[in-house]
């Protein structure tokens, strides 16, 4: 693998797959979903923590194979699912099953603030993934043009 | 093609070496973050205990032996807690020498029983002695609850006109209060007769009540005496009949008010230290980088560049370079210290009162201006150096 292409493969599997790898650690090791009261039956949060954890995995997943990916075009269709995946995620814990009631619980100030801020920088990195593929594919278009017009003009004069 | 004006030859020059580019931004982007998110958490927690301030109009503050602690954290930050003194005490200390008004106060914790049902804090108060609770719900436009009503803190769920369930009861929500940075916003109000009736009839058991207990009692002193006189003399006289406890709300707030000062203090050196590190990094790069450049400088001259126009590449890349990293710390600032507020004033226990989004823009604005400042300050001697030798030997000079 060239030291260009493995930076490239880097720059486009890290944006996705680091953040998806915090989101997978923050409901159970970081910042930790309430605790589950001996003997009683789990609250919401813990079920919406189960599901992000899974998110955070399929997103490092997807971080992964951005790096084996061969084309910039299958990579930013993967960036793109990973964008509309991440505000799937989102609604975990507003829409689909929720947390804990109290604003004061540690599943309101600790996960659900961290939880947004990981989906933020999976977004961010996913867009960043797809502008900057453009923007390298339309430099290495540029140049190629420049190098085929070279001889052109050489015949031209 | 773009003209190659001296913005742009400045942008060039910063594209031109990405990580180093990178590196300089960074620094200015701690710098202000520091800045901001310090500034944003030591004005919310100074709002939150003006806040506090304002609302605790007791002077002394009576509760059971040993559990001060927990009636701080309630009225700091809404964790339920349930205790009990006996009632008749109250009278006593109505009638006590030095004491102005007495009012009681019941804390209830509501259980944790099932699945995703949380604890909050009930506060039932007396609306005929009370002067604490009542005047800033009064104040918020909020009638006295009736019996089968309650007054909900800001951030307890449930609309106005729906029904909450309190230990197995269903009461209407009578209004909702503003935001007040404290316990209060999580708390649920009821009149001592509604709370008394409640536990009454509570369905389950799990609340221990004694009938004619309070849980608290809020003391306001005579005007002209003094405040620890008072409550060293209440000690006296009940400390051991009633297992009494004394906080001098003056005392609390201080100490409170001191935790305060400590978290300025350290976040406004924190920002200082930042900035001038971030300064210090900009001006020895800059100063290094004149070394290294005055090849290319020397040629800009010759080819008639002014001084004033390598001065202003240099300023133009320092201005850019301290923009970004300005803007960048600043966003960070506020995409972590706004969601992770209340984790972090939790952790500190202490009050907070987000500051309005006005204040908030200023302040941002404020601190971008400082963070872009740093760049064109620290390399003013390296700009004003430039192009001070001779042209010819500039470019030569290596050789």
């Amino acid at each position: 693998m060239k030291a260009s292409s493995w930076k490239r493969s880097l720059a486009a599997s890290l944006p996705v797959a680091a953040p998806g790898l915090l989101l997978a650690a923050i409901p159970f090791r970081l910042f930790p979903v309430c605790p589950v009261p001996h003997g009683a039956a789990p609250m919401r949060c813990y079920w919406s923590g189960s599901v992000l954890e899974g998110f955070g995995a399929a997103f490092f997943l997807v971080g992964v194979m951005l790096f084996f990916a061969r084309s910039s075009d299958m990579r930013r269709g993967m960036c793109a699912a990973a964008v509309l995946l991440a505000v799937t995620a989102g609604m975990v814990p507003t829409h689909l099953v929720g947390l804990c009631a109290s604003p004061a619980m540690p599943c309101r100030i600790g996960t659900f603030p961290a939880v947004m801020v990981a989906l933020a920088l999976i977004v961010m990195g996913s867009l960043f993934v797809i502008f900057y593929l453009g923007y390298i594919d339309a430099r290495e278009r540029r140049s190629h043009e420049a190098a085929h017009d070279i001889p052109n003009r050489q015949e031209q004069s | 093609m773009k003209p190659l004006t001296t913005f742009q030859i400045a942008k060039n020059n910063l594209r031109r070496r990405p990580a180093r580019s990178a590196g300089l931004c960074m620094a200015v982007a701690v710098s202000a973050f520091a800045m901001f998110g310090g500034a944003l958490l030591s004005q919310g927690v100074g709002r939150g205990v003006e806040s506090m301030s304002n609302r605790l109009g007791a002077d002394i503050l009576v509760v059971p032996h040993g559990y001060d602690k927990q009636f701080q954290a309630a009225l700091l930050r809404g964790e339920p807690s349930t205790f009990y003194l006996k009632g008749d005490l109250v009278d006593k200390l109505r009638f006590f020498p030095g004491v102005e008004r007495a009012a009681p106060q019941l804390f209830l914790a509501t259980l944790n029983a099932s699945c995703c049902t949380m604890p909050v804090q009930v506060i039932a108060y007396d609306p005929e002695a009370d002067f604490v609770v009542k005047p800033w719900v009064s104040a918020n436009a909020v009638p006295t609850p009736a019996g089968d009503e309650v007054v909900v803190g800001h951030m307890v769920g449930g609309e106005t006109g729906t029904e909450i369930s309190l230990f197995g009861r269903k009461f209407r929500i009578a209004a909702r209060l503003d935001r007040t940075g404290m316990g209060f916003d999580t708390s649920v109000f009821m009149t001592m007769g509604s709370a008394k009736k409640l536990l009454r009839t509570a369905k389950n058991a799990a609340v221990k009540y004694e009938p004619g207990s309070v849980s608290s009692i809020m003391l306001a002193v005579a005007p002209g005496l003094n405040i620890k006189d008072v409550a060293n003399a209440i000690l006296r006289e009940y400390a051991i009949d009633y297992d009494l406890e004394i906080v001098v709300s003056r005392s609390m707030i201080s100490d409170i008010a001191k935790k305060l000062g400590g978290l300025s203090l350290l976040s406004r050196a924190l920002a200082a230290l930042s900035w001038i590190c971030a300064a210090a990094a900009l001006f020895i790069f800059f100063f290094l980088m004149l070394d290294e450049r005055r090849r290319e400088f020397g040629l800009f001259r010759i080819l008639g560049a002014k001084r004033g126009k390598l001065a202003g590449i240099v300023l133009y890349e320092s201005l850019l370079v301290s923009a970004a990293g300005g803007i960048l710390g600043i966003a960070a600032a506020l995409g972590l210290t706004a969601p992770f507020h209340r984790l972090i004033t939790t952790a500190l226990e202490l009050p907070y009162l987000a500051i309005p989004a006005g204040s908030a823009l200023v302040l941002g604005a404020g601190c971008l201006l400082s963070s872009v400042a740093v760049g064109p300050l620290s390399c003013l001697y390296s700009a004003i150096r430039i192009g001070s030798g001779d042209a010819y030997l500039t470019l030569r000079s290596g050789e």
